[in-house]
């Protein structure tokens, strides 16, 4: 993709933008083992043009795994990759073109920035000059003007990653790949850092794949993410969606803080534990039977107990007060229910207290078995 | 330790200190006397006289490094940096890229080339020598095995040649080499190399744009430490070499055994240590200084 | 990365190194007089020579002598540097720690000249002694080398711990130290005894004609006319070299020893 004018490289082309429909990359029933490891089985992913993607999971889970067959780093076993329709399964990975950030950075220890840069550059043949005016406006997007002939050892760790984003983005890939660059920075760092990539991956409409085991990092970059457990896809849906509506248990206990209690509905009545309740909520007695339902600590309410209460009743075990919340710790049943509260609406118990315990049942949700 | 702990305490440490100073200090006398020393009665025997009787004659003469600047012992040594400059040089280079390789290989094989490695390390280099006088040889070695294959009708000796010699020095060094840099390339930083795959290198660009440079230190001080240690090996051209291939080695080796001129011998051995020396403040500035 | 050239490369030195072995086997279990190969008829003569013949009796048990002398010596020398080094940190044993590398760092030709020279001075020349005494200040290196890998493994903190519990030096030294680098003093043991045995050069210009070690006695074997016994000699040679690296390679995590790391 030679670039004609230098200043429209960084818009992205109209056919980019136009087909937002239409996937840019299309995976199904990727499929790969290391040894008698299974890293993967059957992921099938459809991630739009300029789409913001996050893979979240914990450690193991083969995300890692899946960004670098992606990136043809790593062959899969089974399974098809297309990225506008070409399959790329016997593209090898310097034929992808594709634009990675890794966790180490991988910047060159040998050539200085704007070398590093302009490195993609060089290997598509791009002239000397071009090359190196290129490189001055990427430095400049991400802040690093005049820092061209810096040695790459000399930056601090906030620059190398700059750096690092910078030559990824240099040939104009047709994906942005990320794998955990952030997790070697400290927090503001990290914050200042994700606003900064969520702003230029916007301005440039560039279609991202992004590794992250936290997920505090994926709500704030993502358009969806995707969450990873054991090799398989567990939910892929957008961070409001993820944390409202888990589609399975791993997730609904994996994202956030939850309660997940073992409920057994028959008609309007749900028992939890000994208790017995009659709900007269539609949505939430649809399915009969053994389910689970994931509440919130910040959906639980506490109160005193009235005098003829016949809801959940419990005994107050922990409470803690950590800056404007009030965090608690009610035994339920035999259960630990977990409550959150901003403090001035959180009303005076004392430890060890019989307390009771509600929610509102149009909120909660009942996690799909 | 005493019933008053702060005063036995430090009596005690203090005693301990003096006791490893004085560790400290006959480890030093011994390495003094059994390695220093020597080097330094070397360097004076350099200045005696030869006595044609026995060992030498006392004396302070320049008679022989007058000799040893003679065009003969001078041929011999830029001889020697020769042989040693070019065996140095394929010891470094097959040792980089076999390594690259093996660090890919499962661990299985990743160990058994260590103790192949280690093995050939530390077999006699009369041995290695041995080995290849015969498989080198007409009777028993490749020339005969070419013979047997009807590709060579008058099959002879491959050695003695520099080319045997060569391969004997390459053999010698090729472990020590690749031992070393095993560990480097098996910690190295894959990511560097998988970021300029992504970047549109392909495969085998990847190793010499950028591989290459990043070692090149590492492999610079190492060409130059094979030099040294190629330079001093005495068994492989006697056996491999032709005469005209002896290096300065197997001259002080005659010197000091075969005509008995130790003096000489002892001058010979100084030239070549000050050559030892140039060349690892080379070495050093190399690493210090990455001039690469 | 599946680099053909990397391939290419290690086959012909595995060819390098373990073609000349073979041939040397087949020449030391061939009944010919000659050398040749492959061998027309086999017969372990040779290795019966081999360990009849008291000319190379005495050749392998001095090699063992010295080797197993020499080791001891370079091993202790080495324990005294490091632990010296490790208590005080100060710079006269940083000193002594880097003039006991410089053996390894010296063409081994410029050694054996003066060692030969200084026994020579000293009227010990052809006398065993010198050998051991010699080998033993030479190898210093690698088992010097390989013991301040496992002292780096001792923190701080545990002898602080121990001390808090009342060891005094001696006791730490035995009861701390000496077990957590037992593993690399027998490591080092080990490779200045295969050095020892496999040397040449030195041990042949400080009193060659006098001691005569196998490598010694091989060599001039094969200068004057060689016979398959030679082959043989090596053959035990590779196989006690060999074992022990095997047994080495059981003990100690070898790849670990060497720097590779497990993961990767």
């Amino acid at each position: 993709m030679a670039c004609e004018s230098e200043a429209a490289c960084l818009v992205p082309a109209d056919s980019a933008r136009g087909n937002l429909t239409m996937a840019t990359l299309s995976l199904s029933g990727i499929g790969k083992r290391f040894g008698g490891h299974i890293a993967l089985s059957d992921v099938s992913l459809e991630v739009r043009s300029g789409e913001f993607i996050c893979l979240l999971g914990a450690s193991g889970c083969g995300k890692t795994t899946l960004l670098r067959i992606i990136a043809g780093l790593e062959q899969h076993d089974h399974g098809e990759i297309l990225l506008e329709g070409r399959d790329l399964s016997a593209v090898p990975c310097h034929q992808r073109n594709i634009g990675m950030v890794f966790q180490s950075l991988a910047l060159f220890p040998h050539l200085n920035v704007a070398d590093n840069v302009a490195y993609g550059l060089k290997m598509q043949g791009v002239d000397k000059d071009s090359r190196q005016r290129r490189a001055a406006e990427l430095l400049a997007l991400v802040g690093l003007a005049g820092f061209d002939t810096r040695a790459v050892a000399s930056l601090s760790g906030g620059q190398r990653q700059r750096v690092a984003i910078a030559r990824a983005l240099a040939q104009e890939p047709q994906l942005f790949l990320m794998d955990e660059p952030f997790s070697a920075l400290d927090a503001g760092l990290r914050d200042r850092l994700q606003q900064e990539v969520k702003k230029l991956q916007q301005a440039l409409g560039v279609t991202t794949v992004f590794v992250t085991h936290d997920q505090r990092e994926a709500m704030a970059l993502a358009d969806r993410i995707v969450v990873l457990n054991e090799g398989r896809i567990e939910q892929a849906a957008s961070p409001a969606e993820i944390y409202q509506h888990p589609a399975s248990r791993y997730v609904a206990d994996f994202i956030g803080d939850n309660n997940l209690i073992d409920i057994q509905v028959s008609g309007q009545r749900v028992q939890i534990g000994a208790s017995e309740l009659v709900v007269n909520d539609a949505a939430m007695t649809d399915r009969q039977g053994s389910q689970l339902l994931s509440v919130r600590p910040e959906q639980v309410n506490v109160s005193a107990i009235a005098d003829h209460h016949d809801g959940l009743t419990g005994q107050l075990i922990m409470q803690r007060q950590v800056g404007a919340l009030v965090e608690r710790e009610i035994e339920v049943n035999g259960q630990l229910i977990k409550q959150t509260c901003f403090h001035h609406s959180a009303g005076g118990f004392e430890t060890g207290q019989p307390v009771a315990v509600s929610w509102d049942w149009s909120r909660v949700w009942v996690v799909p078995a | 330790m005493g019933l008053v702990p702060g005063l036995g305490g430090a009596s005690v440490i203090r005693s301990d200190r003096a006791a490893t100073g004085l560790v400290s200090l006959f480890s030093f006398a011994i390495l003094a006397v059994f390695f220093l020393i020597p080097l330094a009665f070397m360097v004076v025997v350099s200045f005696y006289k030869p006595d044609p009787m026995g060992f030498y004659q006392v004396a302070f003469s320049w008679e022989n490094y007058a000799k040893y600047f003679s065009s003969f012992y001078l041929n011999v040594t830029l001889r020697s940096l020769w042989s040693a400059g070019v065996s140095a040089v394929l010891v470094v280079v097959l040792a980089f890229f076999a390594v690259l390789a093996i660090v890919d290989l499962s661990r299985r094989w990743q160990l058994f080339w260590a103790v192949l490695l280690l093995s050939l390390m530390c077999i006699s280099e009369v041995i290695v020598g041995f080995s290849w006088l015969i498989l080198l040889s007409e009777s028993a070695g490749i020339p005969r095995l070419l013979e047997v294959l009807g590709l060579w009708d008058d099959p002879r000796s491959l050695s003695p040649s520099f080319g045997a010699m060569l391969i004997g020095l390459v053999t010698l060094g090729i472990s020590i080499v690749m031992l070393i840099l095993l560990p480097e390339a098996a910690n190295r930083d894959r990511s560097i190399e998988e970021a300029a795959q992504t970047l549109g290198t392909p495969p085998l660009r990847v190793v010499f744009n950028i591989t290459l440079p990043i070692f090149a230190p590492t492999l610079l001080a190492l060409t130059l430490t094979m030099f040294i240690y190629l330079i001093g090996v005495f068994v492989m051209p006697t056996m491999l070499g032709r005469p005209s291939d002896w290096t300065m080695t197997v001259m002080i080796s005659d010197k000091a055994l075969g005509d008995a001129n130790l003096p000489l011998g002892a001058a010979l051995a100084v030239a070549m240590l000050i050559i030892t020396v140039v060349v690892m403040l080379l070495s050093t500035m190399v690493s210090r200084r990455r001039l690469l | 990365m599946n680099l053909l050239a990397g391939r290419v490369v290690l086959w012909v030195i595995a060819f390098g190194i373990i073609a000349p072995i073979v041939i040397i086997a087949g020449v030391s279990v061939g009944a010919s007089k000659t050398i040749t190969f492959p061998p027309t008829a086999l017969s372990l003569q040779w290795y019966q020579t081999l360990l009849t013949d008291p000319d190379w009796l005495r050749a392998i048990v001095t090699s063992l002598v010295v080797a197993v002398l020499a080791a001891i010596i370079s091993v202790l020398l080495a324990l005294a540097i490091n632990y010296a080094l490790w208590r005080t940190k100060s710079r006269f044993s940083k000193m002594v720690f880097s003039l006991g590398l410089g053996p390894f760092l010296l063409p081994p030709i410029i050694l054996a000249l003066g060692a030969s020279l200084f026994w020579a001075e000293l009227g010990w020349y052809g006398r065993i002694e010198a050998t051991i005494v010699s080998h033993g200040i030479f190898f210093v290196t690698l088992p010097l080398v390989i013991l301040s890998r496992g002292f780096a493994k001792i923190t701080d903190e545990v002898v602080e711990a121990a001390q808090l519990m009342g060891a005094t030096p001696v006791k730490l030294f035995r009861t701390i130290v000496l077990p957590l680098i037992m593993p690399y003093l027998l490591t080092g043991f080990a490779i200045v005894a295969i050095i020892s045995v496999n040397e040449y050069l030195i041990a042949n210009m400080i009193s060659g004609f006098v001691v005569e070690t196998l490598p010694i006695k091989i060599f001039n074997n094969v200068r004057y006319g060689y016979s398959p016994v030679v082959a043989a000699a090596s053959m035990l040679f590779i196989g006690i070299t060999v074992g022990v690296l095997a047994l080495v390679a059981r003990t100690i995590d070898l790849l670990a020893l060497l720097g590779m790391t497990r993961d990767r």
